[in-house]
């Protein structure tokens, strides 16, 4: 009896202490590790990908109320990590997009994430930082004017804009 | 026995305190969770009268008159009586302005009669107003303002405005208030004001661009938007005397959903260039004052609470993008929406100690505005599920909110009293309109 007494004081304890280390973690002054921190504004003008290159900077889609990066587009991504390993002097504008469902305020905020869940996956793939930009659209500018899911479908994305 | 009596004597002397102190504040509105029509006072506002015959101008009597009506009718206060138009010979009685005949008007049950008079000389014009209250037969308010021609339905307003507050129980009206709202122009939008009737809309941003996310400065000398105007989301600062056009916040990455602190000296903003979007204080110039949440999850959308210490935002962190709130002083956080699995864009009540914010929530394919208490966790749903409803804003007077309604893939500036949740159109079927911001009482 005492035994069991003594094992849930030492769980409590270990409860405490990890509940303190969580705590610690969230306070002030310290960031949330994965972050990178986004490069200085290019004075670069950023257009479409030329033609010929066109098959490798494809949309990236997502699913709804979505930032993650779906298991199908990476493929694609990884195309682009390697073609931008290839070619360094090219800069990256990724701009996120949303659907027209949900509110234009959250998905300012959703699209940017969404170009930013694309921009770590390729600084994942050995992309330097530094040549990759995000901006956000919410859901002012549908790829697809229609009302209907496969529009919704194709306007959640991702799109590649490249420096002159 | 004695305490019985001495009881029963406190307790009549306090009931005979509270009705006296009821009737004092006969129009003190509280807005609270639970959906309630307060009683309104019954007013009879009679036609304006030239104050020398010679100088008789119809259309500018129609359009006081309208004003007017308008204005107490959208108070929240008052309602317009009798139901039915009086006949032409009781309306004539607004003619005899500075005196009331209390015994013709009992027979029409109107607690409050308004009369009233204009004197136009040159290009300015005069106009009074004097208030009769039936229950104590004697003038509860006279007022007169004067001012340039041109701004007729600004005089009106601001005569309106201060009837209006002389029984509000301390709150502002709203009548000379403007509305900030975004208009669409193909792909690109531009920041539009409005008379907070929906009257006198103006573009003031010739972006070329997407703006988007207007917030009135408290003084209402100008406002803060963002911009696409170099290729990224940036916050500007329009100044609405000079023109001028400053940039206050140029981050890589988001600089949006700009919300003025009530003392006026902060702004809470999204900001994503630390890598992910989070809620940051800034001062009118740009600096950093703090960062407020940190969480690798989306955290947008600031409002502030009324004492400038408590911001509500909208995060995902659940899994869902749900309202919290955060002292951010006290650095704590506590969700206050459970509801729903899409909970955005709050606005906070503007009015001292308020609970309640109102914020968008998604139902099923539309979105509709609610009302939640964070003291209790309660909610009331304000629309109807007919149309898309979003994005509400306050108005100062902690009664109203303005918001967009979408409909067929058009959408419109609405406002309602949150008490009885009739919506008002107030832009027009040809202009896609949405995003507004309600300014603040006092608008110069």
């Amino acid at each position: 009896m005492k035994k069991h007494l003594i094992n849930i004081i030492s769980l409590g304890i270990c409860v405490t202490l990890l509940a303190g280390c969580q705590t610690q973690q969230k306070g002030k002054g310290k960031s949330v590790g994965s972050d990178i921190p986004l490069s200085t504004i290019p004075a670069d003008t950023f257009i479409d990908p030329p033609a010929e290159y066109r098959y490798i900077f494809r949309n990236i889609l997502f699913d709804f109320d979505s930032s993650a990066i779906r298991s199908d587009m990476k493929q694609s991504l990884n195309e682009v990590s390697s073609w931008l390993i290839d070619h360094q002097g090219i800069k990256v504008r990724m701009e996120g997009h949303c659907d027209e469902r949900g509110t234009e305020e959250y998905n300012l905020a959703l699209g940017e994430r969404r170009a930013l869940s694309v921009r770590a996956y390729l600084v994942q793939q050995g992309v330097s930082p530094q040549r990759l930009f995000t901006v956000s659209y919410g859901e002012e500018r549908p790829a697809n004017p229609g009302h209907n899911e496969f529009a919704w479908a194709e306007n959640r994305r991702v799109e590649f804009k490249v420096s002159q | 026995m004695k305490t019985y009596i001495l009881k029963t004597l406190f307790y009549t002397a306090l009931i005979i305190f509270c009705l006296v102190a009821d009737y004092a504040n006969a129009t003190r509105v509280e807005i609270t969770i639970s959906k309630k029509i307060d009683r309104k006072t019954r007013v009879t506002l009679l036609p304006f009268f030239a104050k020398t015959s010679d100088s008789t101008d119809i259309l500018l009597a129609r359009e006081l008159f309208s004003v007017l009506s308008f204005d107490l009718r959208h108070a929240g206060y008052f309602e317009l009586w009798p139901e039915e138009k009086l006949p032409e010979s009781v309306l004539e009685r607004g003619i005899q302005y500075q005196a009331m005949d209390f015994d013709f008007w009992l027979d029409y049950a109107t607690e409050i009669v308004i009369k009233g008079s204009y004197n136009i000389s040159g290009s300015s014009v005069t106009i009074e107003i004097y208030c009769y209250d039936m229950a104590t037969r004697s003038t509860l308010f006279a007022r007169t303002v004067s001012g340039e021609r041109s701004e007729l339905r600004y005089l009106a307003h601001k005569i309106s405005g201060a009837f209006i507050e002389s029984l509000s129980g301390g709150r502002p009206s709203i009548t000379t208030s403007k509305i900030s709202y975004v208009v669409r122009k193909g792909v690109n939008s531009e920041i539009y004001v409005m008379d907070y009737d929906g009257q006198n809309p103006k573009q003031v941003t010739f972006e070329n661009s997407l703006a988007i996310n207007p917030e009135w400065l408290h003084d209402s000398s100008g406002f803060l938007y963002v911009s696409y105007r170099n290729g990224y989301p940036l916050l500007y600062l329009k100044n609405l005397t000079s023109s001028n056009i400053k940039l206050v916040s140029g981050k890589p990455g988001l600089n949006v959903h700009p919300a003025v602190s009530p003392d006026g000296k902060k702004i809470a903003l999204t900001m994503s260039f630390n890598g992910n979007p989070e809620i940051y204080i800034i001062d009118l110039n740009g600096e950093i004052l703090q960062r407020v949440t940190y969480d690798p999850a989306v955290d947008s959308s600031p409002t502030w609470a009324p004492d400038s210490r408590r911001l509500a935002f909208v995060s995902d962190r659940s899994g869902t993008p749900q309202i919290y709130v955060a002292d951010y002083l006290a650095d704590t956080v506590k969700r206050v929406t459970y509801r729903g699995t899409y909970n955005t864009s709050p606005s906070w009540n503007p009015i001292a100690n308020s609970p309640l914010i109102v914020y968008t929530s998604m139902y099923g394919k539309n979105t509709e505005l609610y009302l939640v208490d964070i003291n209790t966790g309660d909610t009331r749903r304000l629309t109807t599920t007919l149309e898309s409803e979003e994005d509400p804003s306050w108005a100062p007077d902690g009664i109203h909110i303005s918001y967009t309604l979408t409909q067929n893939y058009r959408s419109f500036i609405y406002f309602m009293d949150v008490r009885d949740c009739i919506p008002i159109c107030l832009t027009e079927t040809e202009t896609d309109s949405r995003a507004s911001s309600w300014g603040p009482a006092y608008y110069k």
